[in-house]
């Protein structure tokens, strides 16, 4: 028997019956929309807390720093640096190296933080930039200025030294006295303290660009720079490195920009091998989802039991459908139907009913999710941050449903359609 | 050469009614010739549609063989080989028609080629010309509620010569007819199994029947009494 057959033989006997077989449809729609609606309620608190996350910082970014493990303590030179860069799955890995410096500009100077970058990391760090550009690799001497330093520029021993302090006084104007973009600068490692004998050179600098943003982040106080011309400036500028031989920079911090967010996890674990600490907020909101897949086992548990309902009623649907035809099913045996095709030809109108409830279920999911989304969410019923949605009904519910639906409709048809084959021929074309 | 296609050879059938056993058939055996008409006669109760069962392979025997060309075990066959077996070898002809009442004639004659895999083009033209040749041909697209017990009964026929089986059983042709129709369907039904030259064997209790019959076989309380070739 040909499967165009026997599927046009299944609609045609739903077909007989179409107030039941409609009734049992609707069982399977209620079923497949109380599932998907459901679901998609996870989805969306997940995709809340994704989006969330994401606010708060790139997700690829696994922060490193040294380790302690009892009086031991695991630091990060350059040899451990190269380490870390050599771990697979690692795109770039850049210290934040700290250092300290005067910068002069016409009559004003600010001292400041000094952090080394490697350019190359630096497009990774979400850091954005309101004039300008960021670091490239051809850059030396070359500066981005975080924005809360600009307010700092002062002159020298000047009566103002309201505006002298680390942190900017926010009852005066922070109006940047000049502007670091057009004027040449100096660098200098003399902050006024030393004893007066060492000789600090002078160096010519520039700014590219200003680190923008709204608020304050962890750039705003410092001025970046290359790493490589950090380390060399302190190697030619801090006193205890020129009497020590050669200077070993260590570093505090080290940022690790993985190359997708599937190499985290093992990103992860081979630093911690290494003996340092790490932190990601990856790993936070792999946490924060595993609640939120508790969350989904239990809205799709819900959903379950009125699907297993609906599954009941296709086999009693079908079950009772055998009772009215058997007499039928007896003279299709006499006349030599394949067994195959007789349990077949139930098995398809049952997967009938649970595909098209299937179907038209996931329509009234999305008539349900619109709803949800955009009169009750939209009318701020439910406290909501305003760019989530409530519901989303991603792609793969949409295909899990129909498969689910349709295979919940074969198995619900299984005990009937063996039964069907199973029945005598000779007791069927008996019966009146 | 012998013409025998098929051989009955002491079959027994034995059905257990509470705790009592019933024979229904004892020790039968029988020898049917290609092409000829057989008419199995005798009372209700006798065994005769235990037997025409059996030999279609819908009952299983309790002992004895049926043998379909000379080397085709139907006791031995499982109910898938047995199946497959009818759908090749096999028409029947019921007393109630047993037509499928959502369909056409024209569907219900085309059923048995259905089963056995051919497109609906070829299916539905082999179907019209059988109900062309049961006088039916102004009738394929009428459902069985539409038509006379002798219509229906007439479709029921071409369903069992479509798949031009070998053999067709007819389980009391005529036993829901008035004796005028019974004629007809049983003209009908010897012409078309003679032309083709189809078995054709026939249980009744109509004694008239048993003039359409190159041999007729009576039954008796689950034996053969008397077969006698006119």
């Amino acid at each position: 028997m040909g499967s165009l057959d026997i599927l046009a033989m299944g609609a045609r006997n739903l077909w007989r019956r179409k107030v039941r077989s409609l009734l049992t449809v609707l069982g399977v729609i209620i079923g497949t929309a109380a599932i998907v609606v459901m679901i998609s309620l996870s989805v969306g608190i997940e995709d809340a807390l994704v989006k969330q996350f994401e606010n708060m910082g790139d997700l690829s970014i696994v922060e490193v720093w040294p380790g302690f493990s009892g009086n031991e303590r695991t630091m990060i030179d350059t040899e451990m640096m190269d380490k870390i860069s050599a771990i697979e799955g690692v795109e770039v890995a850049t210290p934040l190296m700290n250092s300290y410096a005067r910068i002069i500009a016409d009559r004003y100077e600010v001292t400041t933080s000094i952090m080394g970058i490697k350019p190359e990391a630096l497009p990774y760090l979400g850091i954005e930039i309101s004039e300008g550009r960021l670091l490239t690799t051809e850059d030396d001497l070359h500066m981005l200025f975080g924005s809360q330093v600009l307010p700092r520029f002062q002159i020298p021993r000047s009566t103002s030294n309201m505006r002298g302090g680390y942190y900017p006084d926010y009852n005066q104007s922070t109006e940047p006295p000049i502007d670091v973009m057009e004027v040449n600068l100096r660098l200098s490692y003399d902050m006024g303290w030393g004893d007066g004998n060492t000789q600090y050179e002078l160096y010519r600098a520039q700014a590219v660009g200003i680190i923008g943003g709204d608020g304050y982040n962890r750039y705003s106080y410092s001025v970046i720079m290359p790493l490589d011309t950090v380390i060399r400036l302190e190697q030619e500028n801090n006193s205890n490195n020129r009497s020590g031989g050669r200077y070993e920079p260590e570093f505090n911090q080290v940022m690790v920009k993985a190359a997708t967010l599937d190499d985290i996890d093992h990103i992860t674990a081979s630093i911690q091998q290494l003996g340092l600490q790490s932190h990601s907020l990856s790993e936070m909101l792999e946490e924060a989802k595993r609640s939120t897949e508790f969350i989904r086992l239990i809205l799709g548990g819900i959903g379950a039991i009125s699907m297993l309902v609906a599954a009941l009623g296709i086999t009693n649907t079908m079950v009772m459908s055998i009772y009215e035809r058997t007499r039928e099913i007896g003279v299709m045996k006499v006349l030599g139907a394949k067994l195959a095709d007789i349990g077949k030809m139930f098995l398809v109108e049952s997967a009938l009913i649970g595909f098209f409830g299937g179907v038209v279920g996931l329509g009234v999911s999305f008539g349900i999710s619109y709803f949800l989304n955009n009169i009750i969410a939209g009318a701020g019923m439910i406290g909501i941050p305003m760019q989530a949605r409530m519901s989303i009904i991603p792609p793969w519910l949409v295909i899990l449903a129909l498969v689910f639906t349709s295979s919940v409709g074969l198995i619900a048809g299984l005990y009937p359609a063996i039964r069907a084959m199973r029945l005598s021929a000779l007791e069927a074309i008996r019966t009146e | 050469m012998s013409n025998t296609q098929i051989a009955v050879k002491d079959l027994s059938k034995i059905y257990l009614m509470g705790k009592e056993r019933v024979a229904a058939l004892k020790k039968v055996n029988l020898e049917f010739e290609k092409g000829k008409v057989y008419c199995i006669v005798g009372k209700s109760g006798s065994g005769k549609s235990t037997l025409l069962n059996m030999m279609a392979g819908l009952e299983k025997p309790t002992q004895g063989e049926i043998i379909y060309f000379s080397n085709n075990h139907l006791e031995k066959m499982s109910e898938g080989k047995l199946a497959k077996f009818r759908r090749q070898n096999i028409g029947f002809v019921f007393q109630s028609y047993n037509l499928m009442g959502q369909l056409t004639a024209l569907e219900n004659v085309a059923m048995p080629l259905v089963f056995k895999g051919y497109s609906r083009r070829i299916r539905n033209k082999a179907a019209k010309l059988m109900l062309e040749q049961v006088g039916l041909g102004d009738r394929i697209k009428h459902k069985p509620s539409q038509m006379s017990g002798g219509q229906q009964q007439r479709v029921s026929i071409a369903r069992a010569f479509v798949s031009r089986p070998g053999i067709i059983f007819a389980d009391e042709p005529t036993g829901n007819l008035d004796s005028r129709t019974s004629e007809e369907v049983m003209e009908l039904i010897t012409k078309i199994a003679k032309a083709n030259g189809q078995t054709l064997v026939l249980v009744s209790h109509d004694e008239e029947t048993a003039d359409y019959a190159d041999t007729v076989i009576s039954f008796l309380d689950g034996r053969v009494v008397d077969v006698y070739n006119k």
